[in-house]
């Protein structure tokens, strides 16, 4: 009962539930993650402690809770790459500490489902950026469990982290993940943060801890929700389900349904900023001043480079093609046959406005900021969507009978680019790859099914 | 939220109101006291928010300057004003007479009010009001103009009072709505300068078969009020979004008071300044957070009156069905990505217009709100305890960590149950009353939730939810 002694103890409120009681003082006690941190903290075990903070013996169906997701997240550093032939930003780019002809320095998420805990130890150092996608339906219970494996790199920077999950409705500090007002989980510890969405659609999450630091560093994701709702005969999915239409007599919502999702999110890259916090220097946030536009953690031309794979020995992610994009697994290839209708989750973490352009095939925007779009209420179709920091939008298109490659750019042509002189290099850019003869698509952004979103083995 | 009276009258002012300004303060003295003993941090002063006050008292929320002849003497000025880093940066705003301010006053008047504002330059340069959103805008009775210089130079964008001289602007207030005023003379320094504030133009219809309190921030195409904007009127706030380059406002400093180095450029409008502009605070209602959330007309910010504390209590259909009322107004050069944390917003006007997608259809929800330059938008917002999750009743799903180790922040509880609290970790300075949620609303441009880089600042403040009365703690009630 130690472990659990001190926090619940201060509990102003009056009586412990019966649960909590067993959690605290008998099914909990030998297992429950508080004892096994504590002891960690008494310098006794290295390891974190397991990946779930619900221990084995106490999971979510033994909670009598058998409807949860679960996901684990490890926060940690390490370097990724911009494009080859990036001219160098002297002394910022490439950064020399590593190893990397395009270096970077990045804080980021890597998905740890499913992982051994000595696994999940192993990831330090281990970056991800975009971090892993995260999903979930409405009636789903998700349960993420955010381990802090320290920076391989600045060990001298004590640094907490969170899950923002940004657009939550009606969310509950302990669970908003911003350290002012709740709590933040320290290096070697680890926290399950709980949602139970009620509204479908985009949203995005980061690290809220210094959050303009942590967030520009890498730790940005997409996060979604799917309706309650069974797609149409043919379909794969809905965007949006009955409950967010508010036609109840003449739902049009069934016009969100798609045969293939791709969730891209926008971000930047300041080297200057990331150069300093590798070399342990401070950086005026207010001249933030970017030189690579990424999408889904990678700038252009690696944008079309494929998803990462697993190695299933390490559970590392790696990239066989490329072993400069290990860990950044995300690809952000549109890929789709003729006439498939494909939904575009499109998030902007950055710091700027962005507008993208998709010419030659009309875009209808369905959704903003995790709100269904009525047919009344949205313009017909368009070919430019704009996004402002921390929004989102949801997009169908159809794919053209013409099998091609369809350009989707950022079209602030200074951002087409990167800003270090190379007129092809380091941009938003990737295309719509229309091909005849695909597999229907399993998983979002054309995972392979099983490895990233397979269910909790307890 | 309140309303003080502004008669028109010079003597009137004077007489009332603490340092020549027409406000009513009730800050209630033992209680700051004791916040400040409790809060006194090594970098700024603290408040506890909300603490002492009630829900909707004028210590918080939208703090109007009206008056019954809808006349208003202004004055441009110049002054200081604080930043939480300790930085002191000379500002020129418009202040009601006598008292500088910033930003300037909110003037809030009724659908239909014939509105007189007297401006009188007591800056060393020409100036002057622009008044967007309004029609037939008249200076000293005549339509107000662009101004030429004798050069060929667009000079204003309305007319100009010299210095020491006075300009009476006049207009109808005919549709409801928030408006923002500025500078219309070179307005790329004045504006940046800080001579800008809000008009609040309130319908005359009211809700009807809605509770008491209700309010109603717009009307319909037949002059209803329009169920959309409902909004309890204890719960209205402003957030007036600004950024100021400190290095040009140095300069100006030096200019107009002297003290600038010799050789030091001398700047008096925008072709002076020659470095590149450069932001490094952003603030709402004139303050960078902390600032923020400390209480309308804080006595340590004696230039700075307006608070952007956002305070709600749960909703509920029976108990407490309206919705706060918040009123964006953009006043810098760029858009600002404005995030509420929480709950989304329900945006019902941008611009002083009704949005035209139908009363409650919820189609304007938003997480993200862009508020661009010179824009205004009007959200509704509501925050619903919809797990009800309680100690004892309803405790948490997964097993969490002893606090021990967990990093615990300043406006936290030490409970996730709405209405406890437990003991936080050695070190922290708690700045919780009685288990009241802090969500935080901010710039998602996060280089703008900074003071000049520094992290959670900025453009950045706090939504305070009240736990119900039967939520609190009787050892620790909240105060209203």
């Amino acid at each position: 009962m130690t472990g659990g002694a001190n926090d619940q103890a201060g509990w102003r409120s009056a009586a412990l539930g019966r649960r909590k009681f067993l959690l605290m003082g008998t099914a909990g006690a030998a297992t429950f993650m508080g004892s096994a941190a504590l002891t960690s903290w008494a310098g006794s075990d290295p390891i974190p402690a397991a990946r779930n903070a619900a221990p084995r013996g106490l999971t979510p169906a033994a909670l009598g809770r058998p409807n949860v997701k679960t996901f684990a997240l490890a926060a940690t550093d390490g370097f990724v790459s911009m494009p080859q032939g990036a001219p160098a930003i002297d002394p910022y780019f490439p950064d020399r500490l590593t190893d990397l002809a395009e270096g970077v320095y990045t804080f980021g998420f890597r998905d740890v489902t499913d992982f051994a805990r000595e696994q999940v130890a192993a990831q330090k150092g281990l970056t991800q950026i975009s971090a892993p996608l995260i999903h979930c339906a409405v009636g789903e219970e998700l349960w993420v469990t955010l381990t802090n494996l320290g920076l391989q790199t600045r060990p001298d920077l004590t640094d907490s982290h969170t899950m923002h999950w940004h657009g939550f409705r009606n969310a509950i500090p302990f669970y908003d993940g911003v350290p002012e007002t709740s709590i933040s989980v320290p290096i070697g510890r680890d926290f399950t943060y709980v949602f139970k969405p009620k509204d479908a659609g985009t949203y995005m999450y980061h690290c809220h801890f210094e959050d303009v630091e942590h967030v520009t560093m890498g730790m940005t994701g997409i996060v979604f929700v799917t309706p309650a709702d069974a797609a149409p005969a043919g379909f794969r999915g809905l965007a949006y389900g009955s409950s967010d239409d508010p036609a109840k007599t003449a739902p049009t919502f069934v016009d969100s349904a798609y045969h293939r999702e791709y969730a891209v999110i926008l971000t930047e890259i300041d080297s200057r900023a990331h150069w300093n916090d590798a070399h342990i220097q401070t950086t005026d946030w207010t001249t933030f001043h970017p030189e690579f536009w990424l999408m889904n953690g990678r700038a252009y031309p690696d944008t079309l480079q494929p998803n990462g794979v697993r190695d299933t020995a390490l559970g590392h992610l790696t990239n066989p093609g490329d072993s400069r994009l290990d860990h950044q697994p995300n690809s952000s290839m549109i890929v789709a046959a003729p006439g498939e209708k494909v939904l575009i989750r499109l998030v902007n973490l950055g710091f700027q406005n962005h507008t993208l352009v998709l010419p030659g095939i009309p875009m209808t925007v369905v959704g903003r900021d995790a709100r269904y779009v009525t047919p009344a209420a949205r313009r017909r179709a368009t070919d430019i969507v704009q996004l402002g920091p921390g929004e989102s939008r949801d997009v169908i298109i159809t794919a053209p009978a013409t099998p091609g490659d369809y350009p989707f750019y950022n079209r602030d042509l200074s951002r087409f680019t990167g800003a270090g002189g190379d007129q092809w290099v380091g941009g938003q850019r990737t295309v719509v790859a229309v091909r005849n003869g695909l597999a229907a698509q399993t998983e979002p952004n054309g995972w392979p099914a099983g490895w990233s979103y397979s269910p909790i083995s307890w | 939220m309140t309303n003080a009276t502004n008669t028109g009258g010079t003597t009137m002012r004077h007489a009332s109101g603490a340092g020549g300004r027409a406000r009513r303060h009730r800050m209630k003295a033992a209680l700051l006291v004791g916040a400040l003993t409790l809060t006194t941090t090594v970098t700024a002063v603290v408040p506890l928010p909300g603490v002492g006050h009630a829900l909707g008292d004028e210590s918080e929320g939208i703090l109007c300057t009206s008056s019954s002849a809808a006349t208003f003497d202004v004055e441009a000025t110049g002054g200081w004003i604080s930043v939480p880093d300790g930085n002191a940066i000379y500002m020129w705003s418009y202040g009601l007479p006598g008292a500088f301010q910033f930003p300037g006053p909110v003037l809030c008047v009724n659908q239909g009010d014939a509105v007189t504002i007297r401006l009188t330059n007591r800056l060393v340069v020409p100036t002057s009001i622009e008044l967007p959103g309004f029609e037939n805008v008249k200076a000293n009775g005549l339509p107000s103009q662009p101004e030429i210089s004798p050069g060929g130079d667009l000079v204003s964008l309305a007319t100009s009072a010299a210095p020491g001289a006075t300009v009476t602007y006049t207009f109808t207030a005919d549709r409801p709505g928030t408006y923002g005023y500025r500078s219309g003379t070179d307005p790329q320094l004045q504006v940046q300068m800080g001579l800008f504030g809000s008009i609040v133009v309130r319908p005359t219809a009211t809700p009807t078969g809605a509770p008491a309190g209700a309010a109603c921030a717009y009307v319909t195409d037949v002059g209803a009020c329009d169920p959309s904007t409902v909004y309890d009127s204890h719960l209205e706030n402003i957030l007036m979004l600004s950024e100021v380059d400190p290095e040009l406002h140095n300069q100006v400093d030096g200019t107009v008071n002297n003290t600038r180095p010799v050789g030091a450029p001398s700047v008096l409008t925008w072709g002076d300044y020659k470095l590149p502009y450069a932001p490094h605070y952003y603030m709402i209602n004139g303050r960078s957070f902390p600032d923020t959330v400390a209480p309308n007309n804080a006595p340590w910010l004696p230039a700075q009156p307006y608070g952007g504390l956002a305070h709600v209590a749960p909703y509920d259909q029976a108990t407490n069905p309206l919705d706060a009322l918040i009123r964006y107004v953009g006043f810098g050069v760029t858009s600002y990505p404005f995030h509420p944390h929480s709950n989304h917003e329900n945006v019902i006007a941008t611009d002083a217009q009704l949005m035209k997608s139908g009363a409650g259809s919820g189609e304007e929800e938003k997480f993200a709100i862009m508020v661009n330059p010179g824009s205004t938008v009007d959200a509704t917002f509501r925050w619903t305890n919809v797990e009800q999750y309680s100690d004892a009743a309803n405790p948490l799903p997964a097993p969490y960590s002893n606090s021990l180790n967990l990093t615990e922040g300043d406006f936290w509880s030490g409970s996730p149950y709405l209405g406890s609290s437990a003991p936080l970790n050695a070190g922290i300075n708690g700045k919780t009353q009685c288990g009241e949620y802090y969500h935080v609303t901010h710039s998602h441009d996060l280089s703008q939730a900074t003071n000049y880089g520094a992290s959670f600042g900025g453009m950045l403040t706090l939504i305070r939810v009240e736990p119900p009365a039967n939520l609190q703690d009787p050892a620790h009630p909240c105060n209203f």
